[in-house]
């Protein structure tokens, strides 16, 4: 009762760093309680207004609330600052101000507190709200795009910002993707299908917008189908390439928009360059002609980036990584997808990072020259190391150096001291002699191996690596390209060297037979949760099932999602590809034991 | 046996610590002395403040995290959840306050989770209600503020 009447008469006052502590934790994605948090009074607004407009071009999703950002959004800025060479460059500005002149004085600088931003929302967000808001030709509508996107990063100032210049097509590698942990497929949307031709109504628009999504979905998933390898002749890749150049008329369509993003990327990063210094994080998802040497900038003007990814239409990405030794103190992650280095010595840049955590680097066709300046260094922190590259041009002879950077990688990887968690190789092991042994000897914290092995050559070395890597959580080891591996003889005696700390087996491609499967099991000490193989059955798999649950049971554990894809590849009438998963999974009465 | 300071609250109450406590938190260690009295925190709320001091004495140094993101995923242990749905409302907001004053970090973290946690789906009447908070805005301005924010409102 005390309480009660304490609280009446006076309400909790805290200050602003305490609300701004309580509002750090209400989740960024949680809009409707900033919100309402922003509502409540004068105090408890200046808290949770920065954490409300935090990443709005991130976090959203409705048309109509893009609708209601830009016209705020563009009213912070002071044209009045603007330079009058800038202004100049804008023939539309005029006309830009007009439309939102009647917004009166805002009450917060917006766009201050805007901490990551993800470009392709905002210039669709503004592409589309001055679609709707004047009756511009088709074709000014094309200019006034790259003016309101230059103006948009003007007077902002924005710390933290992540931009995400997220460009059309991307490929999805499946589980084991490389850069697209931190790619959302939503992310992407319709900007290569712009209609030009402004639509009657909103109504009109936010349909055309729904078809717009809907349709570059249906593409989406039609070029991820198309860039499938044929399973039926090599089953499935493990980290397959896309076409960059697809001439689908989806491609071309893509093409199209890469062509204005080409135009813009210079501008957009020279901008940045002036006004973004103080971004931790820079991601480039897919772009073509991408202004290497203007992102270079970018990067070197950075005053703390931590984070660089990059995955591109096979560019030249020499400036760079050479613009990387700028952030020698800072960078912690590096991330660089289909792309070349046409100066042998680019990855020098790299050298001096001596923080760096995680290096992954794909289809970069790279050679001993490239990862010749990182052979005498050392990165006492880094973490994961993944390097694929399942390209050909290791095999041509008249390819100017195409040396495979084994030598360098084995140096690379025995210098790290026992700092590494995570490998992922998707490479042709052959052109990397005693690269898994090397593992073995140097790497006695690995968690995570991911590799593909070809033939029985790996095997010997395989059992090393088990033998020393006694921490192991996950292996992924697949056959290699369309060759299935089989593995009767081995795989029992794999089963009794694999570590006990083993949860995660991914055997894709290789193939045994049920008997090898079961005394792989019976030998096996580990609790496995998850397994995957590859075998020839005769559309009849029960045996293999049979052993899983045996062994779940002798485990105490239950098998949960167990999935039997059959697939016809031509073994005759008879017999057919099967690949087999299989979770496995606490009983719930131990769970209930366990709490 | 272990060094004892003393701390006094605002309002005389004496509290004899074990040193160990105030050398984990450097401004606990700065109100050390016969004569200095901490102002901004009665006898009832620095009980409480060392309570939660004295069960963590044993805890690994600290290394604040400054990772936001990590920072906000922490979970509060069971034993801390206990001590802090203990307290009524207004003794929380007080330990928020002493904590933010003495600069307790984890104890602050553990008050803000907790009215986040209080917060989290409540519209604004409910807020409003819950901690018995004044609307201090001019109708003018509420109008504008909802105007400015209109798109956080369609999610």
């Amino acid at each position: 009762l005390e309480t009660t009447s304490l609280l009446s008469i006076s309400p909790p006052y805290l200050p602003t760093e305490c609300l701004q502590c309580i509002f750090s934790f209400i989740p960024e994605d949680n809009v409707k309680t900033l919100h309402s948090a922003v509502l409540v009074n004068r105090s408890w607004c200046r808290a949770a207004i920065p954490f409300l407009w935090k990443k709005p071009f991130t976090i959203n999703s409705e048309l109509s609330s893009f609708f209601k950002i830009v016209p705020i959004y563009l009213s912070s800025i002071n044209v009045d600052s603007l330079s009058t060479e800038f202004r100049e460059s804008f023939f539309h500005l005029d006309y830009l101000m007009s439309c939102i002149s009647d917004e009166k004085r805002l009450t917060f600088d917006y766009p201050s507190f805007l901490k990551e931003l993800n470009f392709k929302k905002l210039y669709n967000s503004i592409s589309e709200w001055a679609t709707i808001n004047g009756a511009f030709a088709p074709r000014s509508l094309l200019n006034i795009d790259f003016e309101l996107e230059k103006l948009s990063f003007l007077d902002n100032i924005q710390e933290n910002v992540q931009v995400r210049v997220d460009h059309e097509y991307t490929d999805e590698w499946g589980d084991q993707s490389l850069v697209h942990e931190s790619y959302n497929r939503t992310d992407f949307d319709a900007t290569s299908d712009v209609d030009f031709s402004p639509p009657e109504s909103h109504a009109d628009y936010e349909e055309a917008w729904e078809e717009d999504c809907e349709q570059y979905y249906d593409e989406y998933d039609h070029f991820d189908v198309s860039t499938e390898p044929d399973h039926s002749d090599h089953g499935e890749e493990w980290l397959d390439t896309p076409t960059p150049f697809d001439m689908t008329e989806e491609g071309r369509k893509l093409i199209i928009a890469r062509e204005i993003c080409m135009m813009l990327m210079r501008d957009i990063f020279n901008t940045m360059s002036m006004y973004c210094r103080n971004l931790y994080s820079i991601v480039i998802v897919d772009t073509y002609r991408s202004a290497i040497e203007s992102l270079a900038n970018l990067i070197s003007v950075q005053k703390r980036l931590q984070k660089f990814s990059w995955t591109g239409g096979y560019e030249d990405l020499s400036p760079i990584t050479l613009s990387f030794s700028s952030q020698q103190e800072n960078l912690i992650e590096v991330q660089l997808e289909n792309a070349f280095f046409r100066d042998s010595a680019a990855l020098e840049g790299l050298a001096p990072c001596q923080n760096l955590e995680t290096l992954k680097i794909a289809e970069c066709q790279l050679t001993a020259a490239n990862l010749k300046p990182l052979v005498y260094v050392t990165f006492p922190r880094l973490q994961v190391l993944e390097i694929t590259d399942v390209r050909d041009i290791y095999y041509l002879d008249d390819h100017e150096d195409t040396t495979p950077p084994s030598n360098e990688l084995n140096a690379i990887i025995r210098r790290t001291n026992g700092t590494l968690r995570e490998i992922r190789l998707n490479l042709e092991l052959h052109f990397y002699p005693n690269i898994i042994d090397t593992i073995a000897e140097c790497c006695p914290n690995l968690k995570l191996l991911a590799a593909s092995i070809k033939d029985d050559e790996q095997i010997p070395e395989l059992l090393r690596l088990l033998s020393s890597c006694r921490q192991l959580e996950s292996l992924i080891i697949h056959g290699y390209n369309s060759n299935f591996f089989t593995a009767d003889y081995i795989l029992p005696q794999i089963g009794a060297i694999v570590p006990e700390t083993l949860r995660y087996l991914d055997l894709t491609k290789w193939t045994f037979k049920a008997p090898a499967l079961k005394m792989f099991l019976s030998n096996c000490n580990a609790e496995l949760r998850y397994i995957t193989w590859h075998c020839f059955v005769n559309n009849n798999s029960d045996e293999y099932t049979a052993a899983i649950e045996s062994y779940a049971q002798e485990k105490e554990l239950e098998v949960g999602n167990l999935q039997v894809d059959y697939r016809d590849s031509g073994f005759g009438w008879c017999q057919c590809v099967c690949n087999i998963s299989a979770e496995l999974m606490i009983r719930p009465n131990q769970i209930e034991e366990l709490w | 046996e272990n060094e004892t300071i003393t701390l006094r609250s605002s309002d005389g109450i004496e509290f004899h610590i074990d040193a160990r406590i105030a050398n984990r938190y450097t401004l606990l260690n700065n109100w050390n002395g016969e004569n200095a009295s901490l102002p901004n925190v009665t006898g009832k709320v620095l009980e409480k403040v060392l309570e939660w001091c004295e069960h963590h004495i044993n805890d690994p140094p600290l290394n604040y995290d400054n990772d936001d993101s990590r920072r906000r995923n922490f979970e509060i242990d069971d034993w801390d959840e206990n001590f802090i749905n203990c307290v009524n409302q207004d003794m929380l907001f007080e330990i928020i306050l002493a904590a933010n004053y003495l600069d307790i970090k984890p104890l602050l973290d553990i008050g803000c989770k907790t009215v986040a946690n209080m917060i989290k789906s409540k519209s604004l009447e409910e807020i409003r209600s819950t901690f018995n908070i004044v609307n201090d805005f001019t109708p003018e301005e509420e109008e504008a503020i909802r105007r400015e924010n209109e798109w956080a409102d369609d999610q």
